[in-house]
């Protein structure tokens, strides 16, 4: 008898890939654009760090680090957080179609930190510093909120209904853009600028203030959701069997409710809404893998930065030199991906006991 | 470890669903459940598992139940649900190691793997997609992930298994083939507490029966003893004969046309 548990070849040579892929995404996203890089010069900007470059790097230098690395970074955090979010949500609903934006968890925390700008400016200045912490922790709380009302929704004596839980984000969803209407109504010029951008996503913004809160927040909170591993298999069996078999269920729902709402509510904080990540990449992941989270969540990270790296990337070349909004090529892509999903699960979903 | 049931109720918005039930179950006796609709078995089996808040005395190995928490608990105790639903595509291999949360290592995990293919003969269905399977074989994997869980810890002796109709979509021959592997882990040593609807699963294989009626234990002990004619009308409501099996000595209960 042949008793095959654990990581095996596909998995290895999959993480290999995935890691062969970042990395080659990375040289481009740091290389391409209106001024071409070449591998020399991006080792030695790279390199020489925050200080001062040589004279003939000056230009490549200002490139690298003041545009496309924090943009680079933001991708990488954005991608991998809301890909590992998206597993989290899955098992916690049980459910493959979760997603942090179709579950409203998305916009319920851009309604934070919408109401974060647009009020800014009734604060006094010295918060200015304060707000780069103010937006994340804005979008963490009013995401958590609404990630809360949706379990609540949509969970019953343990068991959830998917049919519930997408009803329920499209409760939170439109009740959120209310609220972002509301707040564009009350917005100046300047901040509808910005405003704009939260609704159709960007990783083109993010400044190294920003980034150096947010992406600590998303990095540790992924460490803290990449321990429940094996929990997240025994939980797709239902909360009652996983805590038969020993899971402190409570603590572990507790855990993944405010650590995924912290990676969705930073990821929008300094990127806007992106949607469908979470659904996409998980799931491919699962085509090739299976589902056991072990090997889901790692390869899920790696191939959700990859990803929204790769879309950053055809955003800015497709129309060069204007760029698409990275949200709304997330979208045009994932829309459909969803509804080749739907109509895959067809089958299950309506005779489903 | 024995289990010890006193004098325990359980009542749910003021409805009395279980009312004074007093039992024991030794280590390497399996007590099967039976009773009519609705008379508290699927109730009894859930409080004893720790899903329900009840009075009186449940005492596992003589610790009180409601003194141990998820993780002693499942040390000690694991239960087969009635149903069991998975919305992905897991082999029945990686279902069946749910169950090990506490083998710390590969090695611990495959030795308890082996003896339990040995056990429930469930090589053909390893690797195969849980989703895919039909109720009984479902059935034979949640059965293994249950037996799986008691075998960590150092071995399935003295520990408790709880199944709530382990067999209801298992044809003939699965059913014996379950209860034989049922059998054999009670020679290990280990308890089991079955809620069984056939009777003659029940008469066959338990070592005692309980019959609950209107949540009351209205007859407990050896199969010969309470499966009776009159007990089971009584307590079924329903006409039935009862012959004594010659190779077994067990009776053999039929009912009315």
């Amino acid at each position: 008898m042949n008793i095959k548990l654990g990581i095996n070849h596909r998995h290895r040579q999959l993480a290999f890939a995935l890691a062969a892929l970042l990395t080659c995404c990375c040289f481009f996203a740091l290389a391409n654009g209106p001024l071409q890089i070449n591998f020399q010069q991006l080792f030695d900007v790279v390199s020489s760090g925050f200080s001062q470059p040589q004279a003939e790097l000056r230009m490549q230098h200002y490139v690298v680090w003041d545009i496309r690395l924090p943009r680079l970074i933001c991708s990488l955090a954005v991608g991998a957080g809301l890909a590992l979010a998206g597993c989290c949500m899955q098992a916690l609903f049980r459910n493959p179609l979760a997603d942090p934006a179709l579950i409203g968890v998305s916009s319920g925390a851009a309604f934070g930190a919408v109401f974060v700008i647009v009020f800014s400016a009734s604060f006094a200045s010295s918060l200015s510093v304060a707000s780069h912490f103010l937006l994340p922790l804005a979008a963490f709380l009013s995401g958590a909120i609404t990630a809360m009302c949706v379990v609540a929704i949509a969970t019953y004596r343990g068991q959830s209904n998917a049919a519930l839980m997408l009803l329920a984000g499209v409760a939170m969803n439109a009740i959120a853009a209310a609220g972002i209407a509301l707040l564009t109504y009350a917005a100046d010029d300047n901040q509808l600028r910005d405003l704009s951008f939260w609704s159709m996503g960007s990783v083109a913004k993010a400044t190294w203030p920003e980034l150096a809160v947010a992406v600590p927040l998303i990095v540790a909170s992924s460490v803290m959701l990449l321990r429940h591993r094996s929990a997240l298999n025994a939980l797709l069996l239902g909360e009652q069997v996983a805590l038969h078999i020993g899971h402190d269920v409570k603590k572990i729902k507790r855990s993944i409710v405010v650590h995924a709402t912290i990676i969705v509510g930073s990821a929008v904080a300094i990127s806007g809404v992106i949607m469908f990540i979470g659904l996409v990449v998980p799931h491919l992941i699962r085509l090739i893998c299976g589902p056991d989270h072990k090997k889901l969540l790692p390869l899920s990270m790696l191939l959700g930065a990859s990803l929204l790296t790769l879309a950053d990337l055809a955003a800015r070349q497709l129309i060069a030199p204007a760029e698409l909004p990275i949200g709304v090529l997330m979208s045009v892509v994932g829309g459909p991906f969803f509804i080749v999903l739907l109509l895959r699960q067809r089958k299950q979903l309506l005779f489903q006991s | 470890m024995s289990l010890h049931v006193q004098q325990l109720s359980v009542s749910v918005s003021g409805a009395e669903l279980l009312k004074n039930i007093n039992f024991t179950c030794e280590a390497g006796q399996l007590l099967a459940l039976c009773g009519a609709n609705g008379a508290g078995k699927s109730t009894l089996l859930k409080t004893l598992a720790g899903e329900r808040d009840y009075s009186g005395s449940i005492r596992l190995g003589g610790v009180e139940l409601a003194y141990l928490d998820a993780a002693e608990q499942a040390r000690l105790r694991a239960v087969m649900p009635q149903q069991c639903d998975l919305n992905f595509a897991f082999s029945n291999l990686e279902v069946i190691e749910l169950g090990l949360l506490f083998c710390r290592t590969q090695q611990e995990k495959n030795k308890v793997l082996t003896k339990l293919c040995e056990l429930f003969q469930l090589d053909e269905l390893l690797d195969k997609n849980y989703m895919l399977c039909s109720g009984g074989q479902k059935q034979r994997v949640q059965l293994a992930r249950v037996v799986a869980q008691i075998f960590q810890c150092g071995g399935p002796e003295g520990k408790l298994l709880l199944l709530d109709e382990a067999s209801s979509a298992m044809d003939l021959a699965i059913t014996q083939k379950a209860y034989r592997g049922l059998r054999k882990l009670c020679s290990l040593g280990v308890g089991i507490v079955s809620v069984v609807h056939d009777l003659n699963v029940a008469a066959l294989y338990a070592d005692t029966v309980a019959l609950l009626s209107n949540g009351s234990l209205s007859h407990f002990g050896e199969p010969a003893k309470i499966l009776t004619k009159q007990n089971v009308e009584q307590v079924f409501c329903a006409e039935v004969q009862v012959l004594c099996a010659p190779e077994s000595g067990r009776p053999q209960i039929y009912s009315a046309f």
